[in-house]
């Protein structure tokens, strides 16, 4: 069977977080491990664009809870 | 030449990304500094744009977005960081740690060969082949070389990874897709070398 895994999962950062936490493993199943050419990460990275670290699979952004709740 | 045996530059490069994982907790990748040091240059980056959280923050995060992806039903019970995941998002390095890591490099390559106690500044590679390829012109060696160095960058963006990126971290982290990249450039360099010996 040909290989579905995303090309970028040894260099990417956001990869191990997801890897190594249960509950984050459906981005794996969904993106890293199938559909990766829709990653939104993958997208910036071989158009040759800056990868924001927070950036999501889905092209969402993670919301940092300390800003919010210092207010 | 003298080269390490090779149970010596194995345990060297095994250190490599053990320690930079254990010590960073980042990959190691060559070109993906040298991207990161480029997009610093071409747009620096503010710590608005990417805030620093501490691992409890980055899970936190990450389970709220994956449980506004997919819905709640996808996460599991506890709530807590994961204790197998001691992964923090950090920061971005600033353009200047990319600069060290470069002078690092080149300051390691120049002690190396200033230890060997016979090294001369040269416009092409220290080989037998190049010289009879391109001879000890001090305009075509240094075209040749920033010819090469163009294809690996292309090489590099393509694949996401470099010798450094896939060959040691991805490797090590048994990715089927940077064993691929790996067998790939070594394997195409071998080929690529036996061939020309053979040629020329």
């Amino acid at each position: 069977m040909a290989s579905q895994d995303c090309p970028h999962m040894g260099t990417c950062p956001m990869y191990p977080v997801i890897k190594l936490s249960g509950s984050l493993k459906v981005w794996q199943t969904r993106y890293c491990q199938a559909a990766y050419a829709e990653c939104a990460r993958h997208k910036l990275s071989v158009a040759g664009q800056r990868v924001p670290q927070t950036l999501m699979p889905n092209g969402a952004y993670l919301k940092l809870a300390r800003a919010s709740s210092a207010e | 030449m003298h080269y390490l045996a090779f149970w010596q530059s194995a345990l060297v490069l095994a250190a490599v990304p053990l320690v930079q994982w254990l010590w960073l907790r980042r990959s190691f990748g060559v070109s993906g500094r040298y991207t990161a040091l480029v997009d610093e240059l071409r747009s620096p980056r503010s710590a608005e744009d990417e805030p620093e959280m501490n691992e409890a923050e980055l899970i936190a995060a990450m389970r709220a977005a994956t449980a506004e992806a997919f819905g709640e039903s996808v996460l599991e019970a506890p709530a807590a960081p994961d204790p197998a995941a001691p992964v923090v998002l950090r920061a971005a390095d600033p353009a200047y740690m990319h600069w060290l890591f470069f002078g690092g490099i080149a300051a390691g390559g120049l002690v190396s060969a200033l230890a060997r106690g016979n090294w001369t500044p040269t416009f092409g590679l220290h080989s037998e082949l190049f010289a009879r390829m391109f001879g000890a012109s001090p305009v075509l060696g240094p075209l040749v070389l920033v010819g090469g160095g163009v294809l690996v960058g292309f090489g590099t963006r393509m694949a996401g990874g470099c010798t450094s990126g896939h060959g040691l971290c991805g490797v090590s982290q048994f990715q089927r897709g940077s064993l691929l990249a790996t067998l790939a450039f070594f394997g195409t360099g071998v080929v690529t070398s036996f061939a020309l010996r053979g040629l020329l």
